[in-house]
C-alpha cells in the first residue's frame, strides 16, 4: 500500500476523532516495508487499541513491523491482547517496553522460558505449611532467607531452562529455608559462660562484656572479623542442612541434585569474587564444585562426607564449635579478607531479622503487660462500674512504685531488688518474681509468666511505665456514648459468667438492639462480579443440597411396593400376627429444616481486610442460602463496657434477602470492642424462638473476646465458653469461624474441639465460609 | 440352633490380629468388659478402631459381629424379622440379637450414620439392665455376662446433623483414638505393609505433613490405613511416588491446589 492508501485506511478505522496528521504519517511510515497482507493484519488491530489509548496505538504501529519479523501471522491477535493486558496493568511505559522486544517479552514467555513466578504458585504456601508444620508466610525477596515468620523467595526464577526445573528450584529453596527452622539454626542461643564463648573470647579479646545470652549474631560479633565467622558458620550449617535434606526429603534431594550440579558448574566456570583459598575450597565443598577435592560423585544419593561433615543428628552447637575451629585456621593466613558471595541456594542467614521477630514478640508482650497493668491501676481506686472490678485490690494506699510492685508480686516477694543475690546477672533492676500475685487477672499473669520466661524477670521499667500511664488518669478510658444506629427498644439484660466464683453475675450486661442504617455501596455488585465463577458453582452445589432426594421405605402410601416390608408383613401374618400396613416406598425430597443465625464480630480489630472479607463472605453465603432455602438471620455485635453491648440486627429470619438487607450488610463496619458473651446469649434467645429441627449459631470473629473493662483473658474466654455451652443446652449448635494470624491454645477450650475452624488467611474467608456451612449441614 | 452357633463361630477370631497399643486402651476395655459396660470408640477414620476391636475379641476369645451403620438401617435389620420359608413363617435373629443370645461382641461401626430412632434400640442393652426387647416375639432377652456392646464414631466430621445424642453417649465407657506417635506408627505401617523401616518412616512423615493442613482446607489428613495402603502398593513393586499418589494423595482431596501441594510433598519425600 502506498502512504496515501495506508493513511486512508487508518482514518477509516479510527473515525470519528481526528489525530494529528504528521504523527500518523511518522508512525505509519514503519509499516510500508511490510507485505500488503501483513499491513492489513496490523491495521486490523487498530480498532481494539485506538479507543484504549492513542499513544499506545502509535507505539504499536511503530513496533509492529520489527515484531512481525519473529511473530507468525496468527500470533498477532494474542500479542495485541498481551499488549493491552500489560497496558492496563502497568501503564503505557511498560506496554511500550513489552512491545519493543517481542522475542524475549512475548515468545519466550509463550515457550515457558521466562521463568516461574512466585505469585503463580499458591500451592507452595500449602506445601510450606506441611513441611514446617507451622503457619509461615511466603513473600518475595531479593534472595532466599527467613526471619522465622516469613520465608523469602525470589519473586521469579528463570535460572533454568524449563518451567519444571524452575519450579523444582523454588521448592528446593523453600524446603531449605524451612529446613533452617527445623534444624534449629535460629533458635540457638548460648550463655555468656558457655565454654565455647569463653574460649573464643580468650583467643580474641574484645572490649566490653557480651550480653548474658548470645544469639547467633552476637556470637559472630565475638570474632575480630564477624563476617568471616558468619561465612564459615553458614558453610558448615549449609552442610548440616544438606544432610538434613537428604535424610528427610530423599525425593527432593535426588531431583534437586542436577540443579545443584548445574549451579556448581556455572560457579566453577565463573568463580564469584576473589576468595581466600581455604574459604574457596570450603565453599566448593559445599557447592560440590571441582574446586573441592571430595567432589560429590555423580549418581551418589547422599552428600559426600569429608571427615568433618556433620552427622544427621548433629546440632547447632557443633556447627558453632566447628566455626570457631575453622576460624582459627585462618588466623595465620596472610591473604586478604574477602566476604563470601552467599550460596545461591541458601542466601545469607538472617539472624538479625529472626532476632527482631523474637524481639517484636517480646515488645508486644511488654506493651500488653504495661497497658493491662495501667488499666488495672487506673480503674482500681474508685469502685467504678467497670465490669468485674471486684477481684482487683485497690493499690494499697499510696501510688508509689513499691505499692505497684506489691500489686504485681506475690506476697512473699515484695521487694524491688533481685531477691537472690546469687543470680549474678547485672540485671538492670529486675523485679524478679517467680510467682505472680494471685489477685492479678489471669491475662496479666499469663503475660507476666511469658515475660519472665523470656527475660528472667519483669523489668522495673515495665511497672513504672504502667504507673506513668495510669498516673495521667484514665486517658481515653471513659466510655463514649455511641450514637450510630438507633436503639430499637429498652436494653435487655443478661447474666455473665464469672469463673472465679463459678457463678453468674445476674443482669450484668445490657444489650441494646439496634438496626444498622443501610449504606449505599457497590460492594454487592463488585463481590458478585469478583466471584462470578464461584457464585455459579456455589449455586449449583447448594441446589444439589436442596434436591437431596431419597427413597423412604415403609410408608403408608407411595409409588412402589417396599418388597422387604411386604415380605415381612406377609410372614408376620403367616406367623399369626398382624402385619404392618406400611408397605410402600416413596421418593422424598429431604426437608431441610435448618435455621442459622450469623453473628458477626464488629470490633475495631476487624478494620480493613478482615471487615471486607467478612462482608464478602456474608454476601456469598447469603446468595447460596437464598438458593438453598435455609432460613437465616444476620446480626453484628460490638460495644463498650457491660452497660452498652450493641447488637446490630442486619437481617431477621422473616425478612427476605433483599436489597435493603444487602445494603445493611455493606454497613457492617468495625466499631469498638468484642464482648462475646452477651451477644451470644442474645442470639441464642432469638434463635430459640425459631421453630426448626436444627438450629445453628454461626459466629464469625477475629481473635480473643475482649472489652474495654476487665472482660479479657481468662474471664472473657470462660464467659464466652459458658455462653456457648448455654446455647448447646437449649439445643442450638454453635459454630465459630475465627480469623487470626495463628491458632491459639484457648480456641479449642473456648469453642470446643470440633466446633470451630480457624483461618489464618483472610482472603480465603469469602469462599471458605459457604463451603464450611455446606459441610456443617450435610 | 446348631446352625446359628456354627455361623457365630465363623466370627471367632482365631489368630492374633496385629495391634500395638497406644496407651492403656486394652486395660480400659478389659475392665469395662468385666463389669458389663459398653464401649464407645472415638477417633478419626483409619486410626485403628476396628483393628482394636478385632484384637480385643481375640483377647477375650469371643466372636465379633460387626455392623456397619448407614441411614437405611432399620430396627429389624438389627433385631431380626420373620421370613417365609416354604409355607412357614420363620423368625430369624438379626445380628444384634444373635450376639446377645450367644454372648458375642457386637460392634456398631460409625454409629452416627444410623438414624437416631434406630440407635435407640441399643439403649436398654447399654445400661445396667442389659436387656434386648424383641417386640415381635414378645421376648425379653437378657444378655449373658460374655456379651459386649461397642460402638464407634468419628467426632471430626463437624456436621451438626451427625452427632451422638447425650442419652446415647452417656451409657458408654469411651476410649479416644488418635493417630499413633510417629515411631509407633512407623512400626505399624512397616509391619502391616511389609516394608522396610526407612520407607515406613517416610510414609509416616508424609502422613503427619498432611495432618497439619486443617487450616489449608484438608479436614482430615491421611489415616494410618492410607499409609498402609501406599506401603502395600510399594511392596508389590509399584514406584514410590506413583503409589503414594494413588493411595494417599488422590483419596484425600479433589481440590486442584491441595492436590498440587500434596504431590509436591510426595515428590520431596520419595
Amino acid at each position: 500500500m502506498t502512504m496515501v492508501d495506508l493513511k486512508e485506511r487508518f482514518f477509516e478505522l479510527i473515525t470519528p476523532p481526528l489525530p494529528n496528521e504528521w504523527e500518523v504519517e511518522e508512525n505509519l511510515e514503519k509499516l510500508r516495508p511490510l507485505a500488503p497482507h501483513r499491513q492489513e493484519l496490523v491495521l486490523r488491530q487498530i480498532p481494539a487499541i485506538w479507543p484504549v489509548s492513542n499513544s499506545l496505538c502509535y507505539s504499536y504501529l511503530a513496533s509492529a513491523g520489527p515484531a512481525l519479523e519473529c511473530l507468525a501471522d496468527q500470533q498477532i491477535n494474542d500479542w495485541v491482547s498481551a499488549i493491552l493486558d500489560t497496558y492496563e496493568q502497568q501503564g503505557l511505559r511498560a506496554a511500550q517496553h513489552f512491545m519493543a522486544d517481542a522475542e524475549t517479552n512475548y515468545l519466550c514467555r509463550l515457550r515457558g522460558e521466562a521463568g516461574v513466578e512466585l505469585a503463580a504458585l499458591p500451592h507452595l504456601q500449602t506445601y510450606a505449611q506441611g513441611v514446617t508444620g507451622q503457619p509461615v508466610r511466603l513473600a518475595p525477596g531479593p534472595e532466599p532467607g527467613t526471619d522465622t515468620e516469613t520465608i523469602f523467595l525470589p519473586a521469579k526464577i528463570a535460572r533454568f531452562a524449563t518451567p519444571e526445573e524452575n519450579f523444582l528450584y523454588y521448592k528446593l529453596l523453600l524446603t531449605l529455608q524451612a529446613g533452617l527452622l527445623q534444624i534449629g539454626t535460629y533458635q540457638w542461643e548460648v550463655g555468656r559462660a558457655d565454654p565455647l564463648v569463653l574460649a573464643v573470647r580468650a583467643t580474641y579479646p574484645t572490649p566490653g562484656t557480651p550480653p548474658a545470652l548470645l544469639n547467633l549474631n552476637d556470637f559472630f560479633q565475638l570474632f575480630p572479623n564477624p563476617r568471616r565467622a558468619e561465612d564459615l558458620f553458614t558453610l558448615v550449617e549449609a552442610q548440616r542442612l544438606l544432610v538434613w535434606l537428604a535424610a528427610t526429603f530423599p525425593g527432593l534431594w535426588r531431583d534437586g541434585q542436577p540443579l545443584l550440579q548445574q549451579l556448581a558448574e556455572a560457579e566453577a566456570d565463573h568463580l564469584p569474587g576473589a576468595l581466600n583459598d581455604r574459604m574457596a575450597q570450603l565453599r566448593g565443598l559445599v557447592m560440590g564444585t571441582p574446586a573441592s577435592t571430595d567432589r560429590v560423585e555423580a549418581g551418589k544419593t547422599g552428600p559426600s562426607r569429608p571427615a568433618w561433615f556433620p552427622a544427621a543428628t548433629s546440632r547447632v552447637e557443633e556447627t558453632a564449635a566447628r566455626t570457631a575451629a575453622l576460624y582459627a585456621q585462618f588466623a595465620n593466613s596472610t591473604q586478604p579478607d574477602q566476604a563470601m558471595v552467599p550460596l545461591p541456594w541458601l542466601g545469607r542467614l538472617l539472624p538479625q531479622a529472626a532476632w527482631q521477630v523474637r524481639m517484636r514478640e517480646r515488645q508486644q508482650a511488654k506493651d500488653k503487660f504495661i497497658q493491662g497493668l495501667a488499666l488495672l491501676l487506673a480503674n482500681a481506686p474508685p469502685p467504678t462500674e467497670s465490669a468485674p472490678a471486684e477481684p482487683v485490690p485497690p493499690p494499697k494506699g499510696s501510688n508509689d512504685q513499691s505499692a505497684t510492685a506489691a500489686l504485681v508480686l506475690a506476697p512473699d516477694q515484695k521487694s524491688l531488688e533481685a531477691p537472690e543475690p546469687q543470680t549474678s546477672s547485672p540485671s538492670q533492676n529486675l523485679v524478679t518474681l517467680e510467682t505472680l500475685a494471685e489477685e492479678l487477672p489471669e491475662s496479666l499473669q499469663e503475660l507476666g509468666r511469658e515475660i519472665i520466661k523470656d527475660l528472667g524477670g519483669i523489668p522495673a521499667e515495665y511497672v513504672s511505665a504502667a504507673q506513668g500511664l495510669a498516673g495521667h488518669g484514665p486517658l481515653a478510658l471513659t466510655a463514649s456514648p455511641d450514637t450510630s444506629g438507633e436503639s430499637l427498644a429498652q436494653p435487655l439484660t443478661y447474666a455473665e459468667w464469672d469463673f472465679r466464683r463459678q457463678g453468674y453475675r445476674r443482669d450484668w450486661c445490657a444489650v441494646h438492639e439496634k438496626i444498622l442504617q443501610p449504606v449505599k455501596s457497590s460492594l454487592i455488585e463488585t463481590t458478585l462480579a469478583k466471584y462470578r465463577g464461584q457464585v455459579l458453582q456455589l449455586r449449583k452445589q447448594f441446589e444439589l443440597l436442596r434436591a437431596g432426594e431419597r427413597f423412604v421405605r415403609r410408608q403408608p402410601d407411595g409409588n412402589d411396593f417396599d418388597l422387604d416390608a411386604v415380605i415381612e408383613a406377609l410372614s408376620d401374618r403367616r406367623a399369626g400376627r398382624a402385619g404392618s400396613e406400611q408397605l410402600f416406598i416413596r421418593l422424598r425430597r429431604d426437608q431441610r429444616d435448618i435455621a442459622v443465625y450469623f453473628l458477626v464480630d464488629m470490633s475495631s480489630s476487624t478494620e480493613g481486610w478482615i471487615n471486607l472479607a467478612l462482608k464478602e463472605a456474608l454476601i456469598l453465603t447469603g446468595t447460596a442460602l437464598e438458593n438453598l432455602g435455609d432460613r437465616f438471620a444476620i446480626a453484628g455485635f460490638s460495644g463498650m463496657r457491660r452497660t452498652r453491648c450493641d447488637f446490630y440486627r442486619v437481617k431477621d429470619f422473616a425478612e427476605p434477602y433483599n436489597a435493603e438487607v444487602k445494603s445493611r450488610i455493606c454497613a457492617i463496619a468495625p466499631r469498638e470492642y468484642t464482648r462475646m458473651g452477651p451477644a451470644l446469649r442474645h442470639a441464642t434467645t432469638l434463635l430459640q424462638k425459631v421453630e426448626a429441627r436444627t438450629r445453628l449459631l454461626f459466629v464469625l470473629s477475629d481473635g480473643k473476646p475482649e472489652d474495654y473493662d476487665d472482660y479479657k483473658g481468662k474471664y472473657a474466654i470462660e464467659d464466652t465458653r459458658r455462653a456457648l455451652i448455654e446455647a448447646k443446652a437449649v439445643g442450638i449448635h454453635p459454630f465459630c469461624l475465627t480469623i487470626d494470624r495463628q491458632a491459639h491454645d484457648y480456641m479449642a477450650h473456648m469453642y470446643g474441639e470440633v466446633n470451630y475452624i480457624f483461618l489464618d488467611d483472610v482472603r480465603q474467608l469469602p469462599l471458605r465460609m459457604p463451603a464450611i456451612y455446606r459441610n456443617l449441614t450435610t | 440352633m446348631a446352625a446359628t452357633h456354627e455361623l457365630l463361630m465363623e466370627h471367632l477370631i482365631k489368630t492374633e490380629p496385629f495391634y500395638l497399643p497406644q496407651g492403656d486402651e486394652l486395660e480400659i476395655a478389659r475392665a469395662a468388659y468385666a463389669h458389663g459396660i459398653p464401649l464407645l470408640l472415638k477417633g478419626p477414620t483409619g486410626c485403628g478402631k476396628t483393628r482394636f476391636m478385632h484384637h480385643l475379641a481375640w483377647l477375650l476369645k469371643r466372636p465379633l459381629i460387626t455392623i456397619s451403620c448407614h441411614d437405611d438401617l432399620s430396627t429389624s435389620d438389627l433385631v431380626g424379622r420373620f421370613l417365609i420359608k416354604g409355607n412357614e413363617a420363620v423368625w430369624v435373629d438379626g445380628p444384634l440379637t444373635m450376639a446377645v443370645r450367644h454372648g458375642a461382641i457386637c460392634y456398631l461401626d460409625e454409629v452416627v450414620e444410623a438414624r437416631k430412632d434406630t440407635t435407640v434400640v441399643i439403649h436398654p442393652l447399654a445400661d445396667d439392665r442389659r436387656e434386648l426387647p424383641i417386640e415381635k416375639l414378645g421376648e425379653q432377652l437378657t444378655a449373658p455376662p460374655e456379651f459386649m456392646l461397642a460402638i464407634s464414631y468419628n467426632p471430626g466430621y463437624q456436621s451438626v446433623l451427625k452427632d451422638l445424642k447425650p442419652s446415647t453417649r452417656q451409657r458408654f465407657v469411651a476410649i479416644e483414638f488418635t493417630y499413633p506417635p510417629a515411631e509407633l506408627e512407623s512400626s505399624i505401617v512397616g509391619h502391616e505393609a511389609g516394608v522396610v523401616a526407612e520407607l515406613a518412616q517416610s510414609l509416616v512423615r508424609l502422613g503427619s505433613m498432611t495432618r497439619k493442613l486443617k487450616d489449608e482446607g484438608l479436614v482430615e489428613g491421611a489415616s494410618t490405613r492410607l499409609l498402609i495402603h501406599a506401603g502395600k502398593l510399594i511392596s508389590s513393586g509399584m514406584a514410590r511416588r506413583r503409589a503414594c499418589r494413588a493411595a494417599i494423595v488422590e483419596p484425600l482431596t479433589d481440590e486442584p491446589e491441595l492436590l498440587a501441594a500434596l504431590n509436591e510433598m510426595v515428590n520431596s519425600l520419595f
